[in-house]
């Protein structure tokens, strides 16, 4: 009798924590999911103003502007489009012209989409998933070859030569 | 090899002796225990073996540095260079000529911010025109074209250890041409040109350069120094009907000017390139003869023969053109 | 040489990590004695050298700058400071694959000298850990080898990521690594129990040990590496719920509830069924996070290479842990046995409930986690999931845990009962300093997450203290004083931890704007000045260096750094501490004015009491080594105990 009521309230208690800890993650799930949009995506379908997404691609070559207040303005692009991103903040230090990035944030009233979080990778050879996947879709990239077996980071300096100095 | 492979078997079979002496204890302990340290000392080796180098020695840097300092530096590669050149500079930090010729390659292989360091390390143990040189060229360079105050400053005092050297001069006369002076632009040039001697390839050079950049329509928009895209029109991207229209009225409000003005040098290299590049050949061949007439100071002639070259003007004998344009 | 001589030692260790395995389960099935049992002992000690010895080499090569070896070629550089080559050794993949082969042997080799005090059981465990090596190490000799070579050599090497020069961070993986794969042995006990049918009572108290000693590990770990994050990315924060994290803190909850249920396990024989399986999980969720943080599924803010194929590995070595610890939890779990009964006001019941939430709090972290991964793989639409979701979900689970933590230590294991009413007179004692430290946080306008956090803080910290002053004097022996000890050190840390993180939660958002040299700004009540920025350079990279002169006195010196090696920017934060928070200046990039002169982009940022979480850290490892200490303190008593017995018996007879 004792034995199966402890069983009991021992159950119970589980159940209810984690059916509440299901329904939480559940609900927080559906409202605070940040999706993915790739440049095209938006020049297809616009996302509403004030919602927060992530934006990947490629930062255009030339495209950075950098104001004399701080922050800096860039686009990205997919191949398909382009996106002007305004950030306030200080970019990351991999941040490269050419490379691709991640930038979180949202659509103001007039269109302009403004960064709160701009992410670059560490490791430069890195592109991330989601800006891979819109890149592919735009067959604007390309699996690394066929490396060494483990991916060696390993970067020869590549000499572009000139007559300059021989 | 011999040693490699003896040592690791020597391991392996230690290993495999340590782990399976225990079992010399058990029933028909002794053979278990042999064909135990024999299976372990061959799986180690079969383990091994897939991608591995058993031939190839370790190459600890000390060695490879070694071999490069002994090398000729005209059989390495450009990236050996570079390493025996630092190898130099952390062996003698107060080489300013490994320091110098490090500097330039680091400059010639696109890291500018490294090479800056490098120059103005070699500068503060001695000062050298050409090393000066190579560090305003390398913030030039850093600087997409401009030559920025600390630049001319680097190429100002170069200028002063050897007006000879021509690179200084060069670019000092480009720092006047960016502040739109370009009378005094064509004088540094001019001067370089003067100094050297008829076959140096970099007299070509400058004048070719000299050429291209004082034939700019000045009222265009700014190029600044970087366009290596000599003789493009600046209103490329003008419909042709609109741009021809427009070249038309520039020539006409030029030729005015220099009517007026007649020792503009370089208005003249613009209205003749105008001309040429709007296919009015024959206008164009004029206002040369003109120009040339006005201007009968060598260096100058050596520039406005430059740009008729450059139009085509002039028939180019192809080993010359290669020579000059590098 | 010593590149192919590493390469062999490897292959060697997994050869011998095969013998480990057969050896000391056939010992085990024998008792744990005789030639068998004593040949998969030497096995252990065998792989230990081994492993040790590759190591050692691949520092060796380090020292040399041999960049015959890719990975010495890929990470490190011959200006690169002596500090950094050595740590270059464990600051890739490879070599960090390395060291966790190595710590995989280490544990085997704890487990076989002091392990579960079951001669057979110890070497059964002692076997399962093999499996695990076998595994790792496979992975590391065939998919992983830190001594490939690259022929021809290059002339120098790519330098370590300049981000990962850090003294923290030549720290923070060994540790973290220790916890990670401490629960290996947790695992590998839980798993030789299952078989043996060891009695849940026994294996609790054979797993704690194991588990708190990694737990303690992974705990210093995440708070160096949560410590780096904060001053060496300059990112201006100390947690972002990012995947990487998230790999560490999901073993760091489960690991949490382990150390608990393992308890109750083996002073109540309760849940030992829950404890196994949390062994088990822990592990697991380990080789998740690897998996996670190696394969590059999800898109992290943190560094690592990447490689697909390394995460089909590591995914099947997941899913080999995975399958066998279960399948076996499956078939034995009834072996356990059952514990003896409880009241809802008991001990248990209180450890039991914070299990609950720290398994739930695991389970909606692990959701976040990988939920984008699923719906990416399901065809659905690319999302991420960030720091909304886990506050929305961890923190309420995190703060009924933190409301249940301060009442446990004072009721009795069993019954509730009697003594009940007064536990709930001490709590409502403890709510007096909450009363007030909410209120003042109330009156000082701070955000309602804030507020609770600081509540709850106190309270811990509240119930910690008086539970070191109930209970320390009528401790009696050592062992008991300090396992009290360590008990109110984790829980104060605890207690820390909320309070800091509470004060975070009200951190006014960071501000960045271009100063030219005399220009001011203020943040947060601090004024700074921009006096100048000059070169500062070091032995392997270029840097601007800024000084910033604070209104309220002192200089903050921020750095910006080039490496040209690696060609890399990085930021050397300066931060300012005083009690009431950091106060924490970087450099950015230098802007052009419309002026012409050139100003640099200065960020600020006001953390308070930020201190607090470095010391709640600080508590938690130290009360972890405490009641590390108290355990092997209690066992040289019982030992000796035994032996005097043991002793009179013979005097007597």
């Amino acid at each position: 009798m004792r034995k199966s009521k402890r069983r009991l309230w021992i159950i119970g208690a589980a159940a209810v924590v984690l059916a509440g800890a299901a329904g939480l993650a559940s609900l927080a799930l559906r409202d605070t999911m940040v999706f993915f949009y790739a440049p095209s995506d938006i020049a297809e379908s616009p996302p509403a103003p004030g919602q927060h997404i992530r934006v990947g691609g490629l930062v255009v070559e030339g495209s950075v502007d950098r104001p004399a207040e701080g922050g800096a303005n860039f686009s990205v692009t997919d191949g398909g489009a382009d996106l002007r991103v305004i950030y306030r903040g200080s970019l990351p230090d991999l941040f490269r012209e050419g490379q691709g990035i991640v930038a979180e944030g949202s659509f103001d009233g007039e269109g302009v989409f403004h960064a709160s979080t701009v992410l670059a990778k560490h490791d430069e050879t890195y592109m991330p998933p989601e800006v891979a996947d819109a890149l592919r879709e735009n067959g604007m990239w390309e699996e690394p070859g066929a490396a060494r077996s483990s991916g060696y980071e390993y970067r020869p300096p590549q000499p572009e030569t000139s007559g300059e100095g021989s | 090899m011999i040693v490699f492979a003896s040592l690791a078997a020597l391991i392996a079979v230690i290993a495999g002796l340590f782990i399976a002496r225990p079992l010399a204890r058990e029933k028909h302990g002794a053979p278990i225990a042999l064909v135990t340290t024999g299976a372990i000392a061959l799986a180690a080796f079969m383990i091994y073996f897939p991608g591995a180098e058993p031939g190839e020695p370790g190459q600890p840097h000390s060695a490879t540095v070694a071999r490069l300092i002994e090398a000729d530096p005209s059989t390495l590669t450009l990236e050996e260079q570079e390493e025996r050149l630092r190898a130099l500079v952390r062996r003698e930090p107060d080489n300013t000529q490994a320091l110098a010729m490090l500097g330039r390659l680091l400059a010639a292989t696109e890291r500018e911010l490294e090479a800056v360091s490098v120059l103005e390390r070699a500068l503060r143990i001695e000062e050298s025109a050409r090393t000066l040189s190579d560090l305003g060229q390398t913030l030039v360079t850093l600087n997409e074209g401009e030559v920025t105050p600390a630049a001319s400053r680097a190429f100002e005092r170069a200028y002063e250890l050897d007006p000879a050297l021509p690179e200084p001069a060069f670019f000092l006369g480009l720092r006047a041409y960016q502040d739109g002076d370009r009378e005094a632009a064509a004088r540094y040039w001019g001067a370089i040109i003067a100094q050297l001697e008829p076959g140096d390839p970099f007299r070509g050079a400058i004048a070719a350069r000299a050429a291209d950049l004082l034939s700019r329509p000045s009222a265009g928009p700014a190029l600044g120094a970087g366009g290596e895209a000599a003789g493009e029109a600046p209103f490329a991207d003008l419909d042709p009907g609109e741009a021809e229209a427009m070249v038309a009225a520039m020539v006409d409000r030029l030729q005015a000017r220099l009517d007026e003005n007649p020792d503009d040098f370089s208005g003249w290299m613009t209205l003749v390139r105008a001309r040429a590049t709007s296919g009015q050949r024959e206008a164009a061949l004029a206002s040369l003869a003109q120009a040339q007439s006005n201007f009968d100071s060598e260096p100058r002639r050596v520039m406005l023969s430059a740009l008729a070259r450059a139009l085509g003007l002039v028939p180019v004998s192809g080993a010359q053109q290669d020579e000059e344009t590098r | 040489m010593i590149a192919e001589l590493g390469r062999f030692l490897i292959a060697l260790a997994l050869a011998a990590s095969f013998a480990q395995l057969v050896f000391a389960w056939k010992g085990a099935s024998r008792g744990g004695s005789g030639g068998f049992a004593e040949a998969g002992r030497l096995a252990v000690v065998a792989v230990v050298v081994s492993a040790g010895t590759a190591f050692a080499l691949l520092i060796v090569a380090f020292l040399q700058s041999d960049f015959s070896i890719a990975y010495v070629a890929g990470h490190s550089h011959i200006d690169k400071p002596l500090l950094y080559k050595v740590a270059a050794a464990w600051g890739g993949h490879e070599g960090s694959m390395l060291l966790w082969c190595l710590m995989l042997g280490l544990f085997g080799l704890a487990i076989s000298r002091v392990g579960p005090a079951d001669p057979a059981l110890r070497l059964r465990a002692v076997s399962v850990q093999a499996i695990l090596q076998l595994l790792f190490f496979s992975f590391l000799a065939f998919a992983s080898n830190p001594f490939d070579r690259l022929l021809p050599a290059p002339v120098q090497g790519a330098d370590l990521n300049p981000i990962l020069q850090d003294p923290a961070l030549a720290v923070h993986p060994p540790l973290l690594y220790v916890g990670y794969v401490g629960l290996s042995s947790a695992f590998a006990i839980a798993a030789a129990g299952l078989i043996e049918k060891t009695p849940g009572r026994a294996l609790g108290a054979a797993l704690r040990p194991f588990a708190l000693a990694a737990w303690t590990a992974l705990t210093a770990g995440i708070a160096l590496g949560a410590w780096w994050a904060y001053y060496e990315l300059g990112w201006g924060g100390w947690w972002f719920w990012d995947p990487v994290e998230n790999a560490s803190f999901m073993p760091w909850l489960l690991g949490a509830a382990l150390i608990h249920s393992a308890i109750a396990t083996e002073k109540r024989g309760a849940f030992p069924g829950w404890t196994v399986f949390l062994a088990l999980l822990a592990f697991i969720l380990s080789t998740l996070g690897a998996f996670l943080v190696r394969s590059g599924v999800l898109t992290s803010v943190h560094a690592f290479a990447l490689d697909p194929e390394r995460g089909v590995w590591i995914l099947g070595m997941l899913a080999s842990a995975a399958v066998g610890g279960f399948a076996l939890f499956a078939l034995r779990a009834g072996s356990l046995g059952e514990g003896e009964g409880f009241e809802p006001t008991s001990r248990e019941a209180f450890i039991g409930a914070n299990n609950l939430l720290l398994a739930a709090s695991a389970g909606v972290v692990l959701v976040g986690t990988v939920y984008p991964l699923i719906l990416d793989m399901s065809g659905g639409a690319a999302v991420s999931v960030g720091p909304p979701y886990f506050n929305a979900t961890a923190t309420p689970l995190m703060i009924a845990a933190l409301v249940l933590l301060p009442l446990a230590p004072f009721l009795p294991w069993a019954n509730g009962g009697a003594r009940a009413g007064l536990a709930q007179m001490r709590a409502a004692l403890l709510l007096l300093p909450v009363a007030i430290g909410g209120g003042v946080l109330i009156w000082m306008g701070a955000p309602v997450l804030a507020v609770i956090g600081g509540a709850l803080g106190l309270w811990v910290l509240g119930g910690a203290a008086m539970d070191a002053v109930g209970a320390l004097p009528a401790a009696r022996t050592r062992a008991l004083k300090f396992a009290v000890a360590g008990r109110a050190l984790a829980h104060a840390g605890v207690g820390f931890i909320a309070l800091g993180a509470a004060a975070d939660a009200s951190r006014p958002p960071e501000l960045t704007r271009a100063l030219v040299p005399g220009e001011s700004l203020t943040h947060a009540g601090h004024t700074v000045t921009l006096e100048d920025v000059h070169r500062a350079d070091g032995q392997n990279y270029l840097a601007d260096r800024a000084t910033l002169r604070l209104e309220r006195g002192g200089i903050l010196q921020p750095e910006r750094r080039y490496y040209p090696a690696a060609d890399q920017n990085t930021r050397e934060v300066a931060i300012r501490t005083r009690l009431s928070g950091d106060f924490y200046a970087a450099i950015g990039e230098p802007r052009l004015q419309p002026d012409g002169r050139v100003g640099y982009e200065i960020r600020l940022a006001f953390h308070p009491m930020i201190w607090a979480l470095g010391l709640g850290a600080f508590m938690i490892v130290l009360g972890g080594g405490c009641a590390l200490y108290a355990r092997a303190a209690g066992r040289v008593v019982q030992r000796r105990r035994v032996a005097g017995e043991t002793a009179a018996r013979g005097a007597n007879s």
